[in-house]
This record gives structure tokens, C-alpha cells and sequence, in this order.
């Protein structure tokens, strides 16, 4: 069964947005290195990364309603 | 103003801010710094520059945890719990990741320091965003440095103000997401306290005797407990002496031994918890 049919609505939208990026997006979260295909697999395989990264999408939006126009 | 600036550089993310301390340092030129970077990071020089030298404000870049601030090479750590004596009434401003956490908490709470850095992981995005993060990471000691009138309260406010400018300016969502990721992870303990303990007791300390209450240890607190028991059963037998009550040849012995025991124990405890800190302080 493919991974992402078992995803949320909101997690399916941040896998195509992961999936969008140029091959050169790399980000940094303490001592570890994250490349494009290195958080799309983890973000599909990781529960616990995916959860993270839904609770920091979530908080943005959160952010961001509360500080918009 | 002397500024001793910490800069491992081993791996791919310590790449990344070593290049930000750079920055940071051509930002505060004026200022006189003692450099430690690459290889000379190393636990055995930060601690020989804090003794011998007359350093107000320690900046480190970049790796940390809970319970220090990590040394070239992920070796060990420049700066943990056991030689914070050394950096005792100075500044800590570190990029650290979890430092904040436990590590900055006892420097602020025991040894009078004014920590700056996370308390959670830090986190940024390599690319067109990237100098964002740096801003942000270095903005709190130039604004700080730059208007000497300020306090570290206002310093954390205008970063935070920082932090929102920059969410709003990012190029991309990550970035905004990480943006205030690490806002929100940004501590101050002199502009703010760290959270509270979860020991009840400890919450107790803190309530009662405000600061003080952070820095009192088990060991001196259970010393003086006993010694003010020791002090009640004394009284206690010495009013029961007076009234004619007990026999003070009985056996078991009664209350007075009890409480000269008690008294003695908790004095014991005391007076080696001061001799400790004499230690650590003297180092």
C-alpha cells in the first residue's frame, strides 16, 4: 500500500509542498542535516518526525492568523 | 569588555555557523574579543582563557544539549555543569541547541549568569533564507552591545521582534515555520526565569524565597531541616525536663540525644555543602 494514503489532508499538503522543492533544499535542525529526499522519506516512514513537522505547520498557521490582517 | 567567542567547526551545520560568528564578530569589531575557533575549541582553552583572563561575556557557537555546550569535534563539551564556577556572574550567549533547557537554567539559577540561547533545537534553512536566521541568531548581542543603556529584557523583545520580521519576510513557508520554531525556543534567563522546577519542593523554595530558592541545594536544605528538628526535640525535652516528666537516664534515650544527633547531622551537612561551594568557587 503506498505510504501516503495514510496521511491526513494537511499532511498530504506539506508531503506535495516537500515534494515541489528544488533538489538543492536542505534545512538544519540541531546536529542533523536534512536534504529534500532525506525529509520526504522520513516524513512518510517517521511518525514521530511527521507529527513534529505537523505541530510546527500548525503553529505557524497559528502564527499567522494571529499577526495577519 | 572582553568577549571570548566559541566556534567549533566539524560538521555540516557547524560549517554554517561558524560562518554567522564570523559575521557576528565583524559586527562587533569595536569590541575586544579572544577568539577560540576550529581546533582550538576545546574544553582545556575555553577553561584556560576563563582563568586567566578577564572575559564579561562568553559567545559559543553552535552545537549544545542539555547538558552543555559541545567541543570541537562533538568531543565532549567546552562548557557543562562542572565548570560553570568558571562563568559564574558572566554572560552566556550561545546558539546551543537544549542548552537552555537545563544547562543555562543552573548557570542562571546557581551561578548568577545571564543566558542567552535555546531550549529547544535550533533550526534553519540552507539557501536564499538562510542569512534571515543568522540576523536573528546574532541580533540579540548586537542590539545588547550596540545600545549599552539597554537591558537583556529589551534585547529579547526586539529579537523576538526580530524573529516576526523575518517570518514575514522568508521566501519560503519552511523557513517561516522554522522562523518561528525558533522564536519560540529562544530564552533569556535574566529578561525572563526559567520555567518552573517540577519538584514540588523546589516550587515550595521558590515561592517562599524567591531567587534564593532556585539555588539552595537538597543536601543544605534537608542539613538545615535537620538541624531546626534537632533544635524542636531539644526544646521539646528540655520543657518536659523542667516539668519533672521524664526520666532522663531512660532507655531508649529520650528526645534531647535525638535531637543533638539531629542538630549535628544537619550542621555536618551544611558544612559540607559550603566547603563544595568554596571548591567549586575558588577552582
Amino acid at each position: 500500500m503506498d505510504l501516503s494514503e495514510k496521511l491526513s489532508e494537511l499532511e498530504k499538503s506539506i508531503l506535495e509542498y516537500l515534494k515541489r522543492q528544488p533538489n538543492s533544499f536542505k534545512w538544519v535542525l540541531g546536529k542533523k542535516v536534512y536534504t529534500k529526499e532525506l525529509t520526504i522519506e522520513k516524513f512518510l516512514r517517521d511518525e514521530e518526525f511527521r507529527k513534529m513537522i505537523v505541530k510546527e505547520a500548525v503553529l505557524l498557521a497559528i502564527d499567522l492568523f494571529e499577526k495577519g490582517d | 569588555m572582553l568577549i571570548l567567542g566559541i566556534a567549533p567547526r566539524f560538521d555540516e551545520a557547524t560549517e554554517h555557523s561558524f560562518d554567522w560568528f564570523l559575521d557576528l564578530v565583524d559586527e562587533l569589531r569595536k569590541y575586544r574579543w579572544y577568539l577560540l575557533l576550529g581546533e582550538e575549541a576545546t574544553r582545556e582553552n575555553v577553561e584556560r582563557a576563563l582563568r586567566n583572563l578577564e572575559i564579561d561575556i562568553v559567545v559559543f557557537y553552535d552545537h549544545g544539549d542539555e547538558r552543555g555546550l559541545v567541543a570541537q569535534n562533538g568531543k565532549g563539551y567546552c562548557l557543562d555543569k562542572k565548570n560553570l564556577n568558571l562563568v559564574a556572574g558572566k554572560v552566556i550567549y550561545t546558539l546551543a541547541c537544549l542548552s537552555g533547557k537545563d544547562y543555562g537554567a543552573e548557570a542562571h539559577n546557581k551561578w548568577d549568569c545571564v543566558f542567552w540561547g535555546y531550549d529547544d533545537e535550533f533550526a534553519f534553512n540552507t539557501g536564499e533564507d538562510e542569512h534571515l536566521f543568522k540576523e536573528c541568531a546574532n541580533y540579540g548581542l548586537i542590539y545588547k552591545l550596540k545600545n549599552s543603556n539597554s537591558t537583556w529584557n529589551e534585547a529579547y523583545e526586539k529579537t523576538r521582534e526580530k524573529f516576526n520580521e523575518a517570518i514575514r519576510k522568508a521566501k519560503s513557508l519552511w523557513s517561516k515555520m522554522l522562523l518561528r520554531h525558533d522564536r519560540d525556543s529562544l530564552v533569556c534567563y535574566d529578561a525572563h526565569e526559567p520555567r518552573p522546577p517540577r519538584c514540588p519542593l523546589r516550587r515550595v523554595a521558590i515561592r517562599l524565597f524567591g531567587r534564593a530558592g532556585r539555588k539552595i541545594s537538597r543536601t543544605f536544605a534537608l542539613g538545615i531541616a535537620l538541624q531546626w528538628l534537632g533544635i524542636g526535640l531539644c526544646v521539646h525535652d528540655f520543657i518536659l525536663e523542667c516539668q519533672k516528666i521524664s526520666n532522663p537516664y531512660r532507655f531508649p534515650p529520650h528526645g534531647f540525644w535525638w535531637g543533638t544527633l539531629s542538630i549535628v547531622l544537619g550542621f555536618i551537612m551544611v558544612t559540607w555543602e559550603h566547603i563544595k561551594w568554596l571548591k567549586r568557587k575558588y577552582k
